[in-house]
């Protein structure tokens, strides 16, 4: 099973990459392909651009090299090196959006996680100071069917559950 | 932004996880809304991210965690971190928050002030959670036959009332808990009670902290990893099958200690300060061939004359890597022994440390040195916050001196210096 043998993407504007199978894998959507015999041409991704591609190329690579050496040092500079990956100046945000799709579209867990939490890492640390109005606000629908809910729970439950 | 599938919001906004920067930011449009209220997996209320929790009042505070939890469909993460605040919450507002997620729930932490009790293990117990983190609250009249947490793999108990037998109920509920940590426990012990006896045949972490017990005994078949710290107690005893990897102990004041006689399997014994009436510790880690990490920092046997042997160690672990001892030069006396001329030779990071420092610091440093013959890194420990005298800031002098006469011999050895 783990030849090394080579599979070609083909990106949406044309450009064809040469990879070797066990990078390949790296997607579950590529390896279904090839494990559904789709793959002995190239296999067209119509929704990831070169530059895109050339990018989650890179990511897989890296991982696949990682995962061969067992040693656990390797854990530290691998997440070291992810987070140079994906830094904010190196990689602008529209981009950072398509590698996320990218990722889900390709099905690669591993970079989704990276792109999602480098993405609420932004939000969190751009938010804007929340005006007191818009929880007031929240506050006043004092939604009365929720208290009603609350209360029946309770008194169904409250021999059970409080003392 | 706007063409993320929803999916990919909801695992956006998961770990986002703060509820109030969650709710703020799928406020921004419809499709980021519909994902919070269809796709968020964990959401978190924490008075460490909002003082918004303290400052509303637990009533109003407690409307707006309602509303939020309501509005989420299979939530898989909860944590409610609301000890630290001045009203307690309403018991039936926080029960509703667990029945409503109990079905999908797999990992929940729960440090909740509260008025009266809430019977957690009732309400989350026959679901499907994985990890339980349960603060400040207690445990009582724990039913193995009817209360079971069928997946439980991680249970952590901070400042929790619990009896020693509702604490090994507890324990034998969880058919597959991996990781067990007591931290600061109020174990309550009836007459008949001395000993608390936890048994687990499938616990590989077990982690105690803060807490003086007569006696604590740890049935656990195959546990690899055995922590304690800030530990006062009588005797404590593990009975196993000679699966632990990892022993660290941490300030811990001791009687009698046990591990089984099996130890094969040891690879790190990291020692901090350890009170321990019986010398019997090193004999207990001596059949370790496999060690690869020793340290013995602080330790304290009853024997005062107890001399450690360098050349024990070097016979007994021939695979060490790692080897941290310290001295307290006080008596003028080193309590490492030097017979004979075994080597270390596979110790590539050496850890010395002094707690009252003289000149026969940098001797022993020296003497250690020779017996590395393939060392890469030395790492100087030293506290210098109890230097006062003259005398002393000299013998720091002459101690840094000598250390550079030492130094200019292994030249390709990386040395590093923390003084505390």
């Amino acid at each position: 099973m783990a030849s090394s043998r080579k599979i070609t993407l083909r990106s949406s504007d044309g450009e064809s990459f040469e990879v070797e199978e066990a990078v390949a894998v790296e997607s579950q959507t590529i390896k279904h392909m090839i494990e559904d015999d789709c793959a002995d041409n190239a296999i067209p991704l119509p929704n990831v651009t070169s530059k895109i591609l050339a990018k989650v190329i890179e990511y897989c690579k890296k991982h696949v090299d990682a995962s061969k050496a067992e040693d656990r040092v390797n854990d530290e500079d691998l997440k070291a090196w992810d987070a140079a990956f994906i830094k904010v100046d190196q990689v602008d945000q529209a981009t950072l959006f398509d590698l996320i799709l990218a990722a889900n579209y390709l099905n690669i867990k591993s970079l989704l996680d990276l792109t999602c939490q480098t993405v609420a890492d932004m939000i969190k640390g751009n938010l804007f100071p929340v005006r007191n109005e818009w929880l007031n606000f929240t506050f006043s629908i004092a939604n009365r069917e929720l208290v009603l809910v609350c209360l029946t729970e309770w008194v169904a439950h409250r021999r059970l559950f409080c003392s | 932004m706007e063409s993320l599938p929803i999916e990919v919001i909801g695992n956006i906004l998961s770990r986002l996880a703060a509820a109030r920067d969650v709710v703020v930011a799928s406020a921004t449009c419809r499709k980021w809304l519909e994902a919070r209220r269809k796709h968020l997996r964990s959401l978190s209320f924490s008075v460490n991210d909002w003082s918004g929790y303290r400052d509303y009042g637990s009533n109003q505070a407690g409307i707006w965690i309602t509303q939020t939890i309501f509005e989420t469909a299979k939530l898989q993460s909860l944590s409610l971190q609301l000890d630290d605040v001045d009203e307690e919450f309403s018991a039936s507002a926080v029960v509703a928050w667990l029945l409503y997620t109990r079905e999908t729930l797999r990992s929940l932490h729960y440090d909740v002030r509260v008025t009266g009790d809430v019977n957690i293990l009732e309400i989350c117990g026959r679901q499907k959670l994985e990890v339980l983190v349960l603060s400040h609250s207690s445990v009582s009249g724990v039913e193995p036959n009817y209360c079971r947490f069928p997946g439980l793999k991680s249970l952590s108990l901070s400042y929790v009332r619990i009896s020693a037998l509702d604490l090994s109920l507890l324990v034998s509920t969880c058919p597959k808990l991996e990781k067990l940590d007591l931290i600061s426990p109020d174990i309550a012990m009836s007459d008949a009670q001395v000993t608390v006896e936890v048994s687990s045949v499938t616990l590989r972490c077990f982690y105690i902290e803060a807490t003086s017990l007569d006696k604590f005994v740890l049935e656990a078949d195959n546990i690899e990893c055995l922590h304690l710290k800030r530990c006062f107690l009588e005797l404590f005893e593990l009975i196993g099958k000679g699966t632990l990897k990892h022993f660290i102990i941490d300030d811990v004041g001791v009687l009698h200690l046990d591990i089984g006689d099996t130890v094969d399997n040891l690879e790190i014994v990291d020692v901090r300060d350890l009170s321990i009436t019986s010398s019997k510790f090193l004999q207990m880690i001596s059949k370790s061939a496999k060690l690869r990490r020793l340290r013995l920092w602080d330790v304290m046997f009853d024997d005062e004359d107890e001399i450690v042997g360098m050349e024990t160690i070097a016979l007994r672990f021939p695979q060490l890597t790692h080897l941290s001892l310290n001295c307290d030069l006080r008596d003028g006396m080193l309590q490492y022994g030097f017979h004979g001329s075994c080597h270390f030779e596979n110790v590539v990071v050496l850890e010395l440390g002094w707690t009252f420092l003289n000149d026969l610091f940098s001797d022993w440093v020296e003497l250690m040195l020779k017996r590395c013959p393939n060392l890469k890194k030395l790492v100087i420990h030293g506290v210098v916050s109890d230097l006062i005298t003259c005398k002393e800031y000299q013998l720091l002098g002459s101690f840094t001196s000598a250390i550079v006469c030492v130094m200019r011999e292994y030249v390709d050895l990386e040395v590093m210096f923390e003084y505390k």
